[in-house]
């Protein structure tokens, strides 16, 4: 129902877009113009055009799908989850180049606030979850702030740095965040601190040999202990659960299964 | 005033005294050696001496009351003739004037009689030199603690001891769980098993000591234990010779207690130690019961060493057996803040140094 859904309104907004001459969607040529959707009018016609020609240039260069798409919200498609919403309408509007669909592609939903990054294809390996991280650092400011194009503008420079790298047969790894001094300060105080006071305790107590024995253990009778009840009954058992923190590791990519049942890498969150 | 007992070398008329190395009493002028064996002989001859010369002891009475409040008491050495003042519970000691070793006989007589005796097996030397290790590795002692050590008294004390033969039995309760950990899909699990544990039996104990005088501190004489009984030998005056001793003034039955104590506590940790196999275990009751006190009375040897710093009074012991030596030392606060800022400063600095590293990584 849902799937049914989405593909009336998407091939409706398609045809809103691109005209009414839009009769073919899977036509390469046609693709073409809708790689850049400002579906939620945040952009100039002349900053959403040449985002356009930029991601066009990128996508013919290196064979790697690249997509941004903007909707005023997903509630109106029936979608609450904005990473199910981002596959869809991957899947559904068939993105991707080669016969397992390579591409990038962002969502965001201004009503919900939230983004979304679908990889498919090579694209989830080209993509790791560390590099999806280190792009939205960048995009994100922008998005909070407002200013689209900007944020738009910096995640195809990122993308077109992660495809070259791809295109070189290296799995593109972001920078090292640099080293926080501050860091470095706050474990010289807790580890001095800890380490002093354990060290000085231990010294104080070397100094202290008088103390009051607290039990008669050096005379018991080694022949007379005899321990004759020794009885354990179970009681009851109790089950908690806890949910497992997700494994993110920097080389891997994470992955999930989309419900057209594609395989699909990407991350998601608000601004 | 009749009781006072001096061992006298029959051989020069020296005062002999108890050897620690030798085991045996020694004449300190002749160097003649007396085995102990043949001085428990002399030591009934003279004690018979005692009794007869009861007679002419007339202003004993008198003398007792006068001194009573005061909880002294005067005798008269027999070497010398110098009036030897000592407290109420003393049993051993050397005259002031001539020093030479005097035993009050009767504060050992009858029921007073000690059952055993540990003889010391190590000297004034020994103990001299237990304190300066005593002081090795402190390193928040005052180097003035250390380099000015004016000892005030050192003396070997024969403290009296209550031994106790105990039995404790009863019945602990304890609330124990286990853990068990597994995970599945997206989740972890963790099943606590809470189990009722009991534990019931008995045990005996041999010879708790708990000292029996009032003057000892009872933390100062817990921290020498143990004493090593299978040298213990019956009591003869004897090897009191040229040490201090005293008799006890706590009885059995004030001391019973603490002796049952330790019992209930150890009774408690044999059962603690098979409670295996959980992950926590808390103990919820426990219904203990220490009987069939026999106490034995013994005086066992500790030395004592005493000095004074900036006004304190510091007191160590040593067992005078084993060599095990105690006593709480003053604490250089200067020095204490110097390690403190040290080890803040190396530990600070290799703790930001891993920092880095953890990034390089």
């Amino acid at each position: 129902m849902k799937k049914a859904l989405l593909s009336i309104i998407t091939v409706a907004l398609l045809i809103v877009t691109m005209g009414l001459n839009a009769v073919s969607v899977h036509a390469e040529s046609e693709k073409e113009t809708y790689r850049m959707q400002d579906l939620a009018n945040l952009l100039t016609e002349s900053q959403a055009s040449s985002l356009q020609d930029r991601i066009n240039a990128l996508v013919d260069k290196y064979g790697m799908d690249l997509i941004i798409i903007t909707e005023e919200n997903m509630a109106d498609y029936g979608y609450t989850d904005i990473v199910a919403f981002a596959d869809d309408i991957y899947d559904q509007m068939e993105y991707g180049i080669g016969d397992d669909y390579t591409g990038m592609e962002f969502v965001i939903a201004m009503e919900e606030r939230e983004w979304a990054i679908s990889t498919c294809g090579k694209a989830i390996e080209a993509y790791s979850d560390a590099t999806q991280d280190y792009i939205m650092s960048y995009v994100k400011p922008y998005l909070s702030s407002g200013d689209y194009y900007m944020a738009f503008s910096t995640l195809v420079d990122h993308a077109e740095q992660v495809m070259a790298s791809y295109e070189e047969g290296v799995i593109y790894e972001p920078p090292k965040e640099p080293y926080n001094p501050g860091t470095g300060v706050v474990m010289f105080i807790i580890v001095g601190l800890v380490v002093a006071l354990i060290y000085t305790a231990h010294l104080k107590k070397q100094l202290k040999s008088v103390r009051f024995a607290a039990d008669a253990n050096n005379y018991v009778d080694p022949d007379s202990i005899n321990v004759s009840l020794s009885k354990d009954t179970f009681l009851y058992a109790s089950v908690t659960r806890r949910a497992r923190p997700k494994q993110t590791s920097s080389g891997g990519s994470s992955t999930h299964t989309s419900s057209s049942g594609r395989s699909h890498g990407g991350s998601h969150g608000s601004f | 005033m009749s009781t006072l007992q001096e061992y006298k070398c029959p051989c020069c008329g020296g005062k002999v005294e108890f050897d620690t190395t030798l085991q045996k009493c020694k004449c300190p002028f002749c160097d003649t050696e007396y085995e102990m064996e043949a001085l428990k002989a002399y030591d009934e001859d003279l004690q018979n001496d005692t009794e007869d010369d009861t007679n002419w002891n007339i202003g004993d009475k008198e003398e007792w009351n006068l001194d009573e409040e005061t909880g002294l008491r005067s005798y008269v050495c027999k070497s010398c003739g110098g009036e030897i003042i000592a407290e109420e519970t003393t049993g051993a000691t050397s005259c002031p004037y001539c020093g030479n070793p005097v035993i009050m006989m009767e504060q050992f007589k009858g029921l007073l009689k000690p059952d055993l005796v540990i003889p010391f097996k190590l000297d004034k030397k020994a103990a001299k030199a237990k304190l300066l290790e005593h002081y090795k590795g402190k390193k928040l002692l005052p180097k003035t603690f250390r380099d000015e050590n004016h000892l005030d008294e050192i003396k070997g004390v024969y403290v009296p001891f209550w031994l106790f033969n105990t039995e404790a039995s009863g019945i602990v309760r304890y609330k124990a769980t286990k853990l068990r950990c597994w995970s599945s899909g997206d989740y972890d699990y963790t099943e606590t098993s809470v189990y009722s544990v009991v534990r019931g039996g008995d045990v005996k104990f041999n010879n708790i000591p708990i000292d029996g005088s009032e003057r000892m501190a009872d933390d100062l004489m817990e921290s020498i234990e143990p004493f090593d009984y299978s040298e213990a030998v019956d009591f003869q005056t004897a090897y009191l010779s040229g040490f201090l001793a005293d008799k006890y003034d706590v009885s059995d039955e004030e001391t019973i207690k603490r002796a049952d104590e330790r019992a209930k506590r150890s009774l408690e940790e044999i059962f603690r130690d098979t409670v295996t196999e959980y992950s926590t275990v808390t103990p919820e009751a426990s219904s203990i019961k220490v009987e069939g006190a026999d106490a034995k009375y013994a005086l066992l040897p500790v030395w004592i060493l005493n000095t004074t710093y900036n006004g304190t009074n510091y007191t160590f012991a040593m067992n005078g057996q084993t060599g095990k030596f105690v006593g709480d030392l003053p604490m250089d606060k200067g020095l204490k803040n110097k390690y403190f800022a040290l080890s803040f400063a190396i530990a600070g600095i290799i703790g930001a140094a891993l920092s880095y590293l953890i990034w390089l990584i």
